[in-house]
This record gives structure tokens, C-alpha cells and sequence, in this order.
């Protein structure tokens, strides 16, 4: 009987530490990325983990509908140059959150931050 | 005793991969089409990916039956052949569309109204270069602007318009329409929960994964990163008109694409935007337009009696709600 008793400690204690280890560690996920994820015409070409940035960097994304500058700075996101006639997705500026993504429509580029906890679902406009 | 402890063991292990394997997860997807950039959220048990795709298909079919660009589609197709007197046989979806336009049309005294089509084109907002037309451009535009010369055949599928180079264009109401199709196919696929973003109209299908009804920001018309405020929404749509969306600048003046069909010049009702909520995504687009084109003033009667609710952001940054969204509706 004693010799049952603590076999079930044993399991309650491994399964309660098991599960506290995965809520710490998803809470920690959670808290420490930001994602911002560049996609071209619907497929995901990259993905960046904005606070992981330590100095600011520019790249292009160069495709068949034209070319986009990205500048990256710790937590944020936008594009400073592009080939598009319109420039709507230069004028945007930074993005932060995932509220709303940068869409370029002619070179169908799209940045978007993956959304977190508290923040909107989408946005009318 | 050993097998006994593997057993206890085995046994919640498998209840627990059970309800992993069967819990209701999150897909979305994204691509472009109706001229913008479209997202999709679905939360279900069953092949979210699968139903994705079954609704993008769906978005890119309706899409060719409607833009007026896409040859051969039913619009295309009706302004071909206006004025030659012979009903073009169109889809039930087209029949559907041209009559909401109507009803929309005859409430608002024609504040939107399809027929704009040659005016669009005269000022060239499908275009990367707009321009400001002449005079004489503006007013040959208008005189081929009036909703009353749509018609439609509804027993034969059939429609037709009545003069000569009369031109429609459903920029307005098509991708308020083309989410509330989704929104049935959703539903056909029993999916209850749903976010569905087709370049800014909005339609949020039920609740959230955690039971929260979804937030939808309206966006700013002055800072691009900012919203005026958020809603709450479940089972309904919400989509804005404003003059921040597409422009141009001539001469220093600043020309948006919201044109009054009565005048031919872009609206100025002292509006920055309009954003209507309601069930039916199809209305919520037309009136956002017409509201746009009509003002504060005039709208609010008009809303009040089909019962749609809206939040007006004037030119002075003043927020007007209706009654209705006073729960729903929160300024920043």
C-alpha cells in the first residue's frame, strides 16, 4: 500500500514538473519574438525575429514584380526604398505590432508581424 | 506491477495525444487577388488547409465573373455590349449584385451608383497615373451615370445596359459580396470562427479560438500606423470608405478616389472616413461608399431605418457613432 502511494507521488510529480517546464518555456516564447515574416505573392520567402536585433541592416527582395528595400531596426519593420510607381508601401513607414502588414500591391510583397496577446485581430481601412 | 504503472501511465498519455490530435487549431493564408492583398483565419478540427484552398478558389472565381477588366467576365461582357438593346445571359451572383447596387442606389438617391464606370476611367484611379480629366470628360462621364439604367432579368439570368457606352464598375460593392460568399462557404464547411480580410473589408465570423469576440481597429486616415478606435465584433462585417486610401496630387490639391457621382469630382461631404458594420457584407461595402459620398447629415437617417450601424470620422477628427455600437464600438 505505502509502496503504491508514493509510485502515484513519483507520477504526480514528474507530470506536474513536466507541465510547469512547458508553460514556463511556452511564456518565454512568447514574450521574447517578435516575428516579422516577408512574403511574395502568398509564400513566405523569410522570416525575422525583430528582437533579435542587435544593429539595424537593409537588404532587397528582388523578384519578377520589381524590387523592395526592407531596413530592419530592433523591433520594427519597414520598407525605405522601392521600384513600385506608387510608393505606398514606402510611405507606411514602421510597422511594430501585427495590427496591420506593409502590402506592396505591384511588386505583391507583404510584411507582416506575427500578432501577440492584447492586440487587434485585423484592421478596417 | 510494473505493467500496472505503464498502464496508468499509457492512459492519460493517449487521452492527451487524442485531444492534441483533435483540437480546434488556426489556419490562414494569404495572397493576392481583387486588385489587393487578401488574408484568411479559420479556427477548426478538420483540414483547415483544405478549406483555405476551397475558398481561395472560390474568391479568384468570382473575381472573373466580376471585374470589369477580366475579359469575358459578366461585367466585361455587360459593358461590350451596352447600349445594342440584346440581355447578356450572366451568373445568379451577378443577377444578386447588380440588384443589392439598386436598392443601395435608390436609398441614397444615388450617392453610389455602378454606372460610374467611364468616370472612373476618365480620372484614371485604376491606372498608375491619375489625372485630373477636363470639364468636358466630366461631364460626358456623367451623363452616362444612372443606376436606373441597369437592367436586369432575374427569371432569365439576364441583364443588359441600356445606352450606348454606359460602362459599370463594382469597385464598390464586389468585395463586400465576395466575403459574404465566403463567409457561406465557411459555414457550408461547418467552420464557426473565421477572420476574413480582403484588403481591409473585414468580416469576423463568430468568435475567436478563446471565445472572444475578434477586434477589428479602424484605421487612421491621418497617421498610417494608428487606429481611431477598435470593435468588437462577432457575425459581422466592417468595412470603411476614405479619402486616405488611393489619391493623387495636381497642382498642390490632393484628389481622392471616392468620386460623387453627381458632381464627378472625388466626395467632399466633410469626411475622412466611414466605416459600416453590419451582417450583410454586400450592403456594409455599397453604403460605405454612398455614406462617404453623402456625409454625416445625411446618412444617418438613411442607416438608422435599414438598421446598419457606422462610425464617421470628419474632417474636423470628430468620431460619430450610431447607437448601437456605443458596446461595441471604443475610441483610442
Amino acid at each position: 500500500m505505502i509502496k503504491s502511494t508514493k509510485t502515484w507521488i513519483i507520477i504526480f510529480s514528474v507530470l506536474a514538473l513536466t507541465s510547469l517546464g512547458c508553460w514556463i518555456w511556452m511564456q518565454s516564447v512568447h514574450i521574447d519574438h517578435k516575428i516579422a515574416k516577408i512574403y511574395h505573392n502568398g509564400e513566405c520567402i523569410k522570416t525575422i525575429d525583430l528582437n533579435a536585433v542587435s544593429e539595424p541592416y537593409e537588404f532587397t527582395v528582388e523578384t519578377e514584380h520589381g524590387k523592395n528595400t526592407v531596413r530592419v531596426e530592433f523591433g520594427r519593420i519597414r520598407i525605405v526604398d522601392a521600384s513600385c510607381p506608387d510608393h505606398i508601401c514606402v510611405n507606411q513607414g514602421w510597422i511594430s505590432d501585427g495590427t496591420a502588414p506593409i502590402v506592396c500591391l505591384p511588386n505583391k510583397l507583404v510584411i507582416k508581424i506575427e500578432k501577440q496577446e492584447n492586440e487587434l485581430d485585423a484592421k478596417t481601412q | 506491477m510494473k505493467k500496472r504503472i505503464i498502464f496508468i501511465i499509457a492512459i492519460p498519455l493517449l487521452v492527451c495525444l487524442i485531444w492534441y490530435l483533435q483540437r480546434e487549431r488556426t489556419y490562414t493564408s494569404n495572397f493576392f487577388a481583387l486588385d489587393t492583398s487578401i488574408e484568411l483565419k479559420i479556427n477548426t478540427t478538420s483540414d483547415g488547409n483544405k478549406i483555405l484552398q476551397k475558398c481561395e478558389a472560390r474568391i479568384r472565381e468570382l473575381e472573373n465573373i466580376l471585374s470589369a477588366t477580366v475579359e469575358n467576365s459578366d461585367v466585361w461582357q455587360l459593358n461590350k455590349n451596352a447600349g445594342n438593346g440584346q440581355s447578356i445571359p450572366v451568373h445568379a451572383e451577378t443577377i444578386y449584385v447588380l440588384e443589392t447596387a439598386a436598392n443601395v442606389s435608390k436609398l441614397t438617391d444615388g450617392a453610389f451608383d455602378i454606372t460610374v464606370g467611364n468616370l472612373v476611367d476618365a480620372w484614371g484611379f485604376r491606372t498608375d497615373n491619375p489625372s485630373v480629366p477636363s470639364e468636358s470628360e466630366i461631364e460626358s462621364a456623367i451623363n452616362l451615370i444612372n443606376y436606373k439604367d441597369v437592367f436586369v432579368d432575374e427569371e432569365n439570368s439576364a441583364a443588359k445596359l441600356i445606352y450606348p457606352n454606359q460602362k459599370i464598375d463594382l469597385g464598390g460593392i464586389a468585395k463586400g459580396f465576395i466575403a459574404d460568399e465566403t463567409v457561406s462557404l465557411l459555414k457550408s464547411e461547418n467552420i464557426n470562427s473565421a477572420l476574413i480580410n480582403l484588403g481591409g473589408n473585414t468580416y469576423a465570423v463568430g468568435k475567436r479560438i478563446d471565445g472572444k469576440e475578434w477586434t477589428v481597429g479602424i484605421q487612421s486616415p491621418i497617421e498610417s500606423n494608428s487606429i481611431i478606435g477598435k470593435l468588437k465584433l462577432t457575425d459581422k462585417a466592417a468595412v470603411t470608405s476614405g479619402d486616405y486610401q488611393r489619391y493623387f496630387e495636381e497642382n498642390g490639391i490632393r484628389y481622392h478616389h471616392i468620386l460623387n457621382p453627381h458632381t464627378g469630382y472625388p466626395a467632399e461631404s466633410g469626411l475622412h472616413s466611414v466605416t459600416i458594420v453590419t451582417e450583410n457584407s454586400t450592403l456594409a461595402d455599397a453604403f460605405s461608399t454612398a455614406c462617404f459620398v453623402m456625409g454625416t447629415k445625411k446618412s444617418l437617417p438613411i442607416l438608422n431605418s435599414a438598421g446598419i450601424d457606422a462610425v464617421f470620422y470628419d474632417t474636423d477628427g470628430k468620431i460619430t457613432a450610431t447607437d448601437n455600437l456605443k458596446s461595441t464600438f471604443e475610441t483610442n
